[in-house]
């Protein structure tokens, strides 16, 4: 999957579940912060990423992704690498 | 602002202290010991008794003498179903007996083999009553805070040897997402209590028990996210040995309902059946802060 698109689908399912606003979203906003989660809402961000890419997500990998930016190269390495494997 | 802070009464020693006396002289001369327990609390502890008295009198309507009864008798039960808890899950010889109305619903929540959740309060005993679910042969997992007195913690753990209930802590490693999931996956139950909320946690204010009152968002949620099957899960205590369970029917997230919908929904069922039951055991409610608004 093309990068544009992995951004595309990852800003589509943010805004539809945790009901922000696509203008919120820039490259270098915090996740955290912007999507207003909380300890029990990583799962839910673990649940949507696994049902829309088909990968669990590792908790310890939560700490590497602070920014959108961080968590569309997560997930783009992580696609990119099931492709390869 | 109205949230618990993460820790609770007690210490090891206390508790070290309360099992020697149960294991040498028996279950009901340690609640004679706990009455005077109970007693200094009622006396010396107005900072959480001033909630209680509140509870009682603005949000249950008790009269002024009789709310103050009402906190001296509900630290005593605090204390029974603390000790009850510890007798019953570290096999200490008893003789509880058990109603247990809802055993079917969370049979055929296990039965759909996709796990499920178990939402409950700090109300009651229900890791009493829990420990018998070993029948519904599966793993009961319990969320707590991370933040609970870890030695208190570590201390129940070793007494118990950790049988039939896991716990998970909710730790700023993220650690539970990923124990979380693979809990359901293994077809268990996940069981959080779905009354108290920490700083930074997002809520939704209801009307309870003639007062506005926050309850956290989470756990809704959680459960809406997984869309697995839920269930309400209550224990009281109704006499020196006997215990009630209760298991609601099950909610199930529908396929054409959003996310924010079932959490509106069960979020607004659960406060409905919990303030039915404190209508019905009003001396078991255990939040010691200003839990209202």
């Amino acid at each position: 999957m093309e990068k544009e698109n992995v951004v595309e689908k990852i800003n589509g399912f943010l805004v539809e579940e945790f009901e922000i606003d696509p203008g919120d979203i820039s490259p270098t906003a915090n996740l955290r912060d912007t999507l207003g989660l909380d300890s029990l809402d990583y799962i839910d961000l673990a649940v949507v990423i696994e049902s829309n890419f088909g990968f669990k997500v590792k908790h310890e990998d939560f700490a590497t992704i602070d920014t959108f930016q961080s968590l569309y190269e997560y997930i783009f390495q992580r696609t990119s690498a099931k492709v390869t494997s | 602002m109205p949230q618990w802070h993460g820790k609770s009464e007690g210490t090891p020693l206390g508790y070290s202290i309360i099992i020697f006396v149960c294991k040498q002289f028996g279950v009901l001369p340690t609640y004679v010991l706990l009455r005077f327990i109970a007693f200094y609390y009622f006396l010396f502890s107005w900072s959480s008794s001033r909630h209680s008295y509140r509870y009682f009198h603005d949000h249950l309507g008790f009269g002024a003498f009789r709310s103050l009864l009402k906190v001296y008798r509900n630290y005593s039960i605090f204390a029974e179903t603390l000790l009850d808890k510890i007798v019953i899950m570290a096999g200490i010889e008893n003789k509880f007996s058990y109603d247990f109305d809802g055993e079917e619903n969370l049979v055929s929540m296990i039965s759909q083999g996709r796990g499920g959740i178990l939402l409950s309060a700090h109300v009651g005993n229900w890791e009493a009553a829990g420990h018998l679910l070993h029948r519904l042969n599966t793993r009961i997992n319990v969320v707590m805070y991370d933040n609970e007195h870890q030695q208190i913690k570590d201390y129940l753990e070793r007494l118990t040897g950790g049988r039939n209930l896991n716990i998970i802590a909710i730790k700023d490693d993220l650690s539970h997402v990923y124990q979380i999931n693979e809990a359901l996956q293994k077809n268990e139950l996940i069981c959080i209590h779905a009354d108290r909320f920490m700083d930074g946690n997002k809520t939704v204010s209801k009307t309870f028990l003639r007062g506005q009152a926050k309850f956290p968002e989470g756990p809704f949620a959680l459960a809406a996210a997984f869309q697995v099957p839920v269930s309400f899960v209550f224990a009281f205590k109704e006499s020196t040995k006997h215990y009630h369970f209760f298991g609601s029917s099950l909610l199930q997230r529908g396929n054409e309902e959003s996310k924010r919908d079932f959490t509106s929904r069960m979020l607004s069922s659960f406060v409905q059946e919990l303030e039915e039951k404190i209508k019905m055991y009003p001396d078991q409610w255990f939040n010691y802060y200003n839990f209202w608004e």
